[in-house]
């Protein structure tokens, strides 16, 4: 009897180990533009799009660029595998996941933060225009 | 104010429900069972009215109330207008307790008759009026001048609603939200048997009247969730049916414990084993609800996700906190309490018995569900580790949960081929003969054709020894008494579900095709031509692809738009030609084309992007027209022929430019004209790369002049180019190009970027979860005719 609960404590154990490494190594960071430039790990980057600089989407190789600013006022290239993301002209702050690599950010996700996403702020208007307009 | 009338009434009912059953429980005393009934009633009855009325709010549009101007418009017809009672938060809750008030006036009944009323309803009206509570928190009937009073007068009434999330504007809103909540609200039945069964003593009883419900739970949470992975790949365009998305998760886990329960309380039923273990697995699916909603809807998660999770205020938090902690430490609480008292029945397990392999297959539901739990908490966790929130990346579900899975499909395989307590080894050896063999032969196929990954190897083999094993045996109960069909039914299921998440998941092939406007592109043997863009309603628009397989031809329509309900953002609908996909069964033709194309895979077509091409392919800039050049390629633009020869940064430039400093780069572009004069330019740059670089414009003696606009080195194949912009001299006829370069945009094309997919036997994903459920229905069907026949 006591051999069975030396094996499944060692299955639990091996199990909570297992399941403890995979965290860590699956566990996306936030890190600066400077840090992720400098790791080779899957990170998370928190910025702001920069309007000014060049922006566009590539349709042979689909691939969406474009530059962020990050918290330290670093600017990186980023690469984005895929379109222009949802939500992109309008995000306050957008989260570009992915590694540093060949001189660019390698995204394989971005995402928008988005003032009040589903939730309105100013609540309904007394839209008389647009109730007129609608007639015609 | 009558909304908020009826949602008090609801909760003094609840609670008098609460105190009247416990008192009765305890004193014995049968006039509180009396009042607890009135009690229950008249709270299940409000409850009912307040929905009612709230409904009634959104079908007669009442704008002046926030939830209703939120969710609803004059635009929405039924269906979809009903849809908005719950697609917010507050008419989640509502929906929620709903259910609650409905399942309880059923298991009021069901309880009375199987003697655990006054337990199992004391607890079970408990957690009715805490979800009515919830409503009181997430008031759906506050006006709007109460939540904007800044703005907004009283008494105003608003023109129109804000309509609904064009996101959530199809079927499945309908159906899905309302499946999915009746499973979470069924959790609550299981939690009360069990805490029942340990107010009473009692230890083996309750497991039987509790088991029918359980199958309930497992079958209608197990087909909701389904259905929102269909709605998610079928509309949403998320590219598959599972994402290991925090919403998706936080209905899973309950569902893995919920099925993990049915197995624990099968050993319990034929070995009087796990006593102890399965008052925590009946209470588990409930609690993990109670968890799941605090971490989807009190705004922990933050930015960790693609949903955005309104923080819905500090009352909801807390309260979803107290929820949680006052049914955990009572549950948990009694348990300790009691534990001593259970006896404990040693189960003579051999490694060969049946009973083992049910514990072994309970226990890696369980893992799967702790691991999937732990990943989904991740950004707490790390909250609480390192002071900062971050997610997990989904690999980490697939690594932890694929070992188990496989190690789960071999044990839905065995355990069936064992006997209760102990096989015999030699009937064991020729029953395993024919669907290992089987299982070999087609994993050696599929091998043949191309699976080389050694977990999905093994993944299929285990499955596939499952799916033998369970056609084998469900062939055999079928010939006898087809009653008993439901568990090798449900275990059939499961296996082809696996086969089919291995096919979609890993077989998948995905291709980016730029389609110019009315020419043909190749793709997995269709032709794909994109015929222009076509408007939908006032914001849709759709780009219709046509698909041509042979001789048919069908239109896809791709839905791309900026939605101005989610401020601007970019929608993307995609098109399927799949055996699910709804519009086929309006149009025979379609049909007819998928039944014969795509029974083995789905054609998934998601647009991308809108680009444009210049006709001719002249760009023009202030500096003129523009040429791309790549490093000794001649391109021929009007009276010249350009080769770009190179780079030269002067000597003295050298350091600023290996330093990161700001340099002089010059481009040497060799110029030949028709008649073979050649002449070379080196017009200069200063290069920054802090700041703006500085373009210098170089002038021929002709007076043509060229500028370079860009300069570029492709990181990866180190290729050079640049953009040289050329500026004919006034009497060149050049001239004439450049008018006609800068009128170009008259001729330009649009071109839609797609992305084409091929799903191998998705179907298989679809099929395998609606034979799972009708197992579960079977066997529920059958527990409760049991439990009857066992009380008469």
């Amino acid at each position: 009897m006591k051999a069975k609960y030396i094996i499944a404590g060692i299955v639990i154990v091996a199990f909570i180990v297992f399941g403890a490494i995979s965290f860590m190594q699956n566990n996306i960071a936030y890190v600066s533009a400077k840090a992720a430039e400098q790791t080779q790990r899957t990170v998370q980057v928190k910025g702001s799009w920069v309007k000014d600089m060049k922006t566009y989407y590539d349709p042979n190789t689909n691939t969406f660029h474009f530059y962020m600013m990050d918290d330290e006022k670093t600017i990186m290239p980023v690469v984005l595998a895929g379109a222009k993301p949802n939500n992109f002209e309008i995000a306050n702050d957008v989260v570009a996941k992915g590694r540093y690599e060949d001189g660019a950010f390698q995204a394989s996700e971005v995402l928008t933060k988005c003032p009040s996403k589903y939730q309105s702020k100013t609540g309904p208007q007394a839209s008389t225009q647009e109730a007129s307009s609608s007639y015609n | 104010m009558l909304g908020l009338a009826l949602i008090y009434v609801a909760f003094a009912g609840m609670l008098t429900a609460t105190f009247a059953y416990t008192y009765n429980f305890f004193s014995g005393n049968d006039k509180y069972l009396k009042v607890a009934r009135i009690g229950f009633h008249t709270g299940a009855v409000f409850i009912l009215l307040t929905a009612g009325y709230l409904m009634n709010l959104v079908l007669t549009h009442q704008f002046q109330y926030t939830y209703v101007w939120s969710y609803s418009s004059y635009q929405l017809h039924p269906p979809l207008l009903i849809s908005s009672f719950y697609v917010g938060q507050e008419g989640s809750f509502m929906l929620w307790t709903m259910y609650t008030a409905i399942i309880g006036l059923i298991l009021m009944v069901y309880a009375r008759k199987h003697h655990y009323e006054s337990s199992v309803m004391g607890i079970f009206s408990a957690i009715a009026a805490f979800l009515v509570l919830m409503t009181m928190a997430k008031n759906p009937f506050e006006h709007v001048w109460q939540t904007w009073p800044q703005t907004v007068h009283k008494g105003f009434m608003p023109d129109d609603g804000r309509g609904l999330n064009p996101l959530l504007e199809n079927l499945w809103i309908v159906i899905h939200p309302p499946i999915l909540f009746l499973g979470f609200a069924s959790t609550a039945v299981p939690f009360a048997h069990a805490f029942s069964g340990l107010l009473r003593k009692d230890h083996d009883n309750w497991t039987k009247v509790a088991v029918p419900w359980t199958l309930f739970t497992s079958a209608v949470l197990g087909f909701g969730i389904t259905l929102g992975g269909f709605w998610a790949y079928e509309t949403l365009g998320w590219g598959g049916f599972w994402g290991w998305d925090p919403v998706e998760n936080s209905s899973f886990i309950p569902w893995l414990f919920a099925v993990a329960s049915i197995h624990t309380l099968l050993v319990q039923r034929r070995t009087g084993g796990f006593k102890r273990a399965n008052f925590i697995m009946g209470m588990m699916p409930f609690l993990l609800v109670l968890y799941s909603t605090f971490l989807t809807r009190s705004g922990v998660l933050g930015d960790t996700s693609v949903h955005s999770f309104v923080t819905p205020g500090m009352w909801v938090y807390i309260l979803l906190v107290v929820f949680i902690g006052f049914f955990s430490i009572l549950g948990f609480g009694l348990y300790m309490l009691r534990v001593k008292g259970i006896p404990k029945q040693r189960i003579n397990y051999t490694f060969t018995s049946r009973e083992f392999a049910l514990f072994l297959g309970a226990s890696a539901l369980v893992v799967i569900a702790g691991f999937t739990l732990i990943g989904t908490s991740a950004p707490l966790i790390t909250n609480i580790i390192k002071g900062k929130s971050s997610a997990i990346d989904t690999s980490y579900y697939i690594k932890t949960n694929l070992p188990l899975a496989i190690f789960m499909a071999a044990m839905i395989g065995l355990g069936q081929l064992f006997w209760w307590k102990k096989s015999n080894s030699q009937t064991l050896l020729r029953t395993i003969q024919f669907p290992f063999t089987a299982a070999a032969i087609v994993t050696a196929i599929v091998i043949v054709a191309g699976m080389h990954d050694i977990g999905m190897i093994l993944f299929f083999i285990s499955s596939a020894f499952a799916l033998f094993v369970n056609l084998e045996i469900a062939y055999k109960i079928a010939r006898g008494n087809p009653k008993f069909l439901g568990a090798s039914l449900s275990h059939i299921g499961v296996a082809i579900l696996f086969i089919g998440i291995i096919a979609s998941t890993h077989y998948d092939k995905h291709v980016t095709l730029a389609l110019p406007e009315n020419q043909p592109a190749q793709a997995f043997g269709y032709e794909l031509t994109y015929v222009g863009p076509r408007q939908v309603d006032n914001e849709k628009t759709a780009y219709d692809v046509v698909v041509q397989s042979g001789k048919s031809k069908f239109n896809a329509p791709l839905i791309m738009y900026a939605s101005s309900y989610n401020d601007g953002a970019i929608m993307r609908h995609p098109y399927i030609f799949s055996l699910v996909n709804y519009d086929a069964f309006t149009h025979p033709h379609l049909l007819a084309f998928i039944a014969g194309n795509m029974l083995t895979r789905d054609l998934y077509l998601s647009p991308q992007s809108l680009e444009e091409e210049g006709g001719s392919g002249l760009q023009t800039s202030q500096y003129g027209i523009s040429v791309p050049l790549t490093l000794n390629e001649p391109a021929t633009t009007g009276r010249f022929t350009f080769t770009f020869k190179g780079f030269q940064v002067p000597g003295n430039e050298r350091q600023a430019m290996i330093d990161g400093k700001a340099f002089q780069l010059g481009s040497i572009v060799e110029l030949k004209t028709a008649d073979g004069k050649t002449e070379t330019i080196m017009p200069t740059n200063r290069i920054d790369p802090t700041g703006a670089s500085q373009l210098h414009t170089v002038r021929t003696k002709a007076g043509d002049q060229f500028t370079v606009t860009d300069v570029h080195v492709d990181d990866k194949t180190k290729q050079a180019s640049i953009d040289l912009a050329y500026m004919p001299a006034n009497k060149s006829p050049d001239i004439a190009l450049l008018k006609q370069a800068q009128q170009q945009p008259q001729d330009t094309k649009q071109v839609l970027v797609i992305e084409a997919t091929i799903k191998p036997f998705i179907n298989l994903v679809w099929g395998g979860v609606i034979i799972m459920v009708i197992g579960f229905i079977i066997t529920w069907r059958r527990r409760r005719e049991d439990l009857l026949r066992e009380s008469i």
